[in-house]
């Protein structure tokens, strides 16, 4: 018994001094990319038509051709780019732990998640939709109660099932694939997410259908780094964005990729 | 089937990965393993006490959480340091795999190492000392051979449970076998083939090592031609 | 930059309570299925018939030599192809079962052998039968030596048990790892389940200390 609580006791001091974490100065992350003449973007490898794998093994998507944007604006060649793999539950983590310098990846902004990362002005606006079997007799949100309802973990679209379908059974799985993997071996009777990766995944199994409603409005955000050191990239960055809205260069992507 | 062919050199890259991951990994840890196993032996008492709570609170918690616990703890350190990030043995992933396999296992190692000492008989020690050789000749010429060719087994099946726990890392993201496999199937759906190739493979990598273990196990002069 | 915040987890109590039930319910389950099947399995090894040998050889070394992760991702992705389909929970089981009782057959039969063959020899010549040897004699004996080693597969058993969090069973790992996703409180969950984990395999050990100090077998020790 003394054993259990001294080991315990010792856990807690050994990880909590982990915490501490060494905050050097840093330089100007916009200066950082410059020097180091490439920008490394998160972005999702899973979420047609957002950011996949195609079949040469190349990340594209609209995530994608925005941050190749950026890379263009920003260091002068698009190319100029390095693409690592981020899935919704580590996309914040990958930011804030340096692994990325931002993240392009179906992230939508709101106020949690505001707490800890920084996001640029929105770039596209999602709606969160429920996609079913095409046979299945599911109506509406208040039809999830007591059906088994696939979500992804670390996206938004748990808590709004939980208000509204609140006797719903919630299966999370850790990404995209391993979620649509499930519904479609008819572990679920339904996956909810944002509609723009729904489409994705429609593309490739015609046997689904998406149900007409939108539940949310999910504006998806650049994520960058809180912090002094980022003010400058964040500033560029909206101002890229602006002139991508003016020039008509969102409307390209947006037709190039989605309908 | 033809999926299979066509990305046979994710495949192999991802192989390649888990084998070079299981071969450090299980070098730092039986290096490690050593030391914690012999300060776990010895008679200074804070270094046992410290070794102590390592071994046994790191026994005591599932790999996966280990993984993720260092992937997440360490990544921001290891960025700051910024070393080859180029390719993938700079990555976050494999050094976090890295570093969290081999201090998993190094606590293991350390639980053989030290009944692997222990082992070794009392009266032989004594013979030993009796006949005048001092510790570091004690420890070449009888603790050393007896207790080395007693903890074979239980290290090589060790370092079996080494390779097959490298399949973990796939969670944190890393390219492994396990995972570059899992690549394949999220984009063609079809995850029978695939799946069931990997098992395969795992199966014949050690299942082989137990086989030779085996061996080696049955034929104890084999490992003293090794030098042991 | 970082403050150490334990509300969260609190705020999570009930999830994390449902998370400890079910990860007790699977191990639990699992844990007297694999030890049913190791026994099995160790009494079909001895028997004089080479066919018994051979199946439960390829089953132990396959168990063995596969890891978990792959095991499990077979019987939630593959098998229903097959049309065997069960549900996460039980997939978890089986798999776990599947796996321990492969080692907990090994165990068992280091054990077996450690009995001296002469007794199996004077038991047949007194007339019985290869059952009545295999749960009279040998297996009781076999078994409190083999106590600790028993004890420590499962606790292999109970950490092993976090993998079924990724095909959605809300276990303790699930609930960790989603605190740590959702609420970007990764410190605190992370400690919250190193020690439920820690709390459970030392009940374990404890319960098999307790065992083996009154069931000991003195001068016999198995080298495992």
């Amino acid at each position: 018994m003394k054993k259990f609580l001294f080991l315990s006791l010792s856990l807690i001091i050994f990880l909590t001094g982990c915490s501490f974490q060494s905050n050097q100065p840093q330089l100007d992350k916009l200066e950082q990319i410059k020097q180091r003449g490439k920008l490394i973007v998160g972005v999702k490898f899973d979420s047609k038509p957002f950011g996949f794998v195609d079949e040469n093994n190349q990340v594209q998507g609209f995530d994608i051709d925005v941050a190749k944007e950026i890379a263009r604006n920003l260091l002068g060649d698009s190319n100029a780019i390095e693409f690592k793999q981020v899935t919704s539950s580590n996309r914040i983590f990958m930011l804030t732990s340096d692994a990325v310098d931002i993240v392009i990846a179906t992230m939508t902004i709101n106020p949690k998640r505001l707490e800890v990362v920084d996001f640029s002005q929105p770039y596209y606006v999602a709606g969160q939709a429920i996609m079913i079997p095409e046979n299945s007799d599911i109506r509406g949100i208040k039809d999830l109660n007591n059906k088994k309802v696939i979500i992804v973990l670390g996206s938004t679209s748990e808590k709004n099932i939980r208000m509204m379908a609140p006797d719903a059974v919630i299966q999370g799985f850790r990404t995209y694939n391993d979620a649509f993997s499930a519904l479609k071996a008819g572990r679920g009777n339904a996956l909810t997410t944002d509609d723009s990766i729904l489409y994705g995944f429609l593309d490739t199994d015609k046997t689904f259908k998406i149900l007409p409603q939108r539940y949310t409005k999910e504006p998806y955000g650049i994520a960058i780094k809180k912090g002094t050191e980022t003010e400058t990239l964040r500033m560029t960055i909206d101002e890229i964005l602006y002139n991508m809205e003016k020039k008509g260069t969102f409307k390209q992507i947006k037709n190039k990729w989605v309908k | 089937m033809h999926d299979i062919i066509l990305n046979s050199e994710m495949l192999f890259k991802g192989l390649r990965i888990t084998i070079i991951l299981g071969l450090l990994s299980g070098i730092t840890s039986m290096i490690l393993g050593c030391i914690l196993g012999l300060a776990r032996y010895s008679k200074i008492l804070p270094l046992k006490i410290i070794s102590a709570i390592f071994i046994e609170t790191t026994r005591s918690i599932p790999l996966v959480l280990y993984i993720v616990f260092i992937y997440l703890t360490c990544s921001p350190i290891l960025a700051s340091i910024n070393i080859f990030r180029d390719d993938i043995f700079g990555s976050l992933e494999f050094q976090s795999a890295y570093i969290a396999l081999s201090l998993f296992t190094s606590a293991y190692i350390a639980e053989i190492v030290r009944s692997g000492l222990k082992s070794v008989e009392a009266n032989h020690i004594q013979a030993a000392k009796a006949l005048g050789l001092n510790v570091f000749q004690r420890l070449q010429y009888i603790i050393l051979p007896c207790a080395i060719s007693r903890m074979m087994p239980a290290l090589v099946s060790q370092f079996i449970s080494l390779l097959k726990d490298t399949s973990l890392a796939s969670i944190i993201g890393l390219i492994e076998f396990t995972r570059s496999g899992e690549l394949i199937y999220e984009r063609t759906f079809r995850e029978t083939e695939i799946l069931i190739l990997i098992a395969l493979v795992y199966f014949v990598i050690c299942y082989g090592m137990s086989l030779i273990s085996q061996r080696l196990e049955k034929r104890p002069f084999a490992l003293i031609r090794l030098g042991f | 930059m970082y403050n150490v915040d334990f509300s969260v987890v609190l705020q999570a109590k009930e999830l994390l309570l449902q998370g400890l039930m079910i990860t007790l319910k699977v191990s639990l389950m699992s844990s007297i299925l694999a030890f049913v099947l190791g026994v099995f399995v160790t009494y079909l090894r001895d028997l004089p018939n080479n066919f018994y040998k051979i199946i439960t050889n390829i089953y132990v070394e396959v168990a063995r030599n596969v890891p978990l992760l792959i095991q499990l991702y077979l019987i939630y992705k593959v098998y229903p192809h097959f049309g065997l389909t069960f549900s996460p929970i039980n997939c978890g089981i089986i798999a776990l079962s599947l796996y321990t009782g492969a080692y907990i057959s090994e165990v068992l039969r280091s054990g077996m052998n450690s009995i001296v063959m002469q007794q199996k020899q004077a038991a047949y010549a007194l007339g019985l039968n290869y059952f009545q040897t295999f749960f009279m004699i040998t297996f009781p004996q076999a078994i409190r030596i083999v106590i600790p080693a028993l004890g420590s597969q499962f606790i292999n058993l109970i950490k092993n048990s976090s993998l079924v969090s990724f095909i959605a069973v809300v276990d303790v790992f699930y609930v960790i790892y989603k605190g740590a996703a959702d609420d970007f409180r990764i410190y605190e969950f992370f400690l919250v389940g190193a020690l439920i984990y820690m709390i459970l395999s030392g009940f374990v050990a404890l319960i098999t200390n307790i065992l083996e100090k009154k069931l000991k077998v003195y001068g016999r020790e198995v080298r495992v």
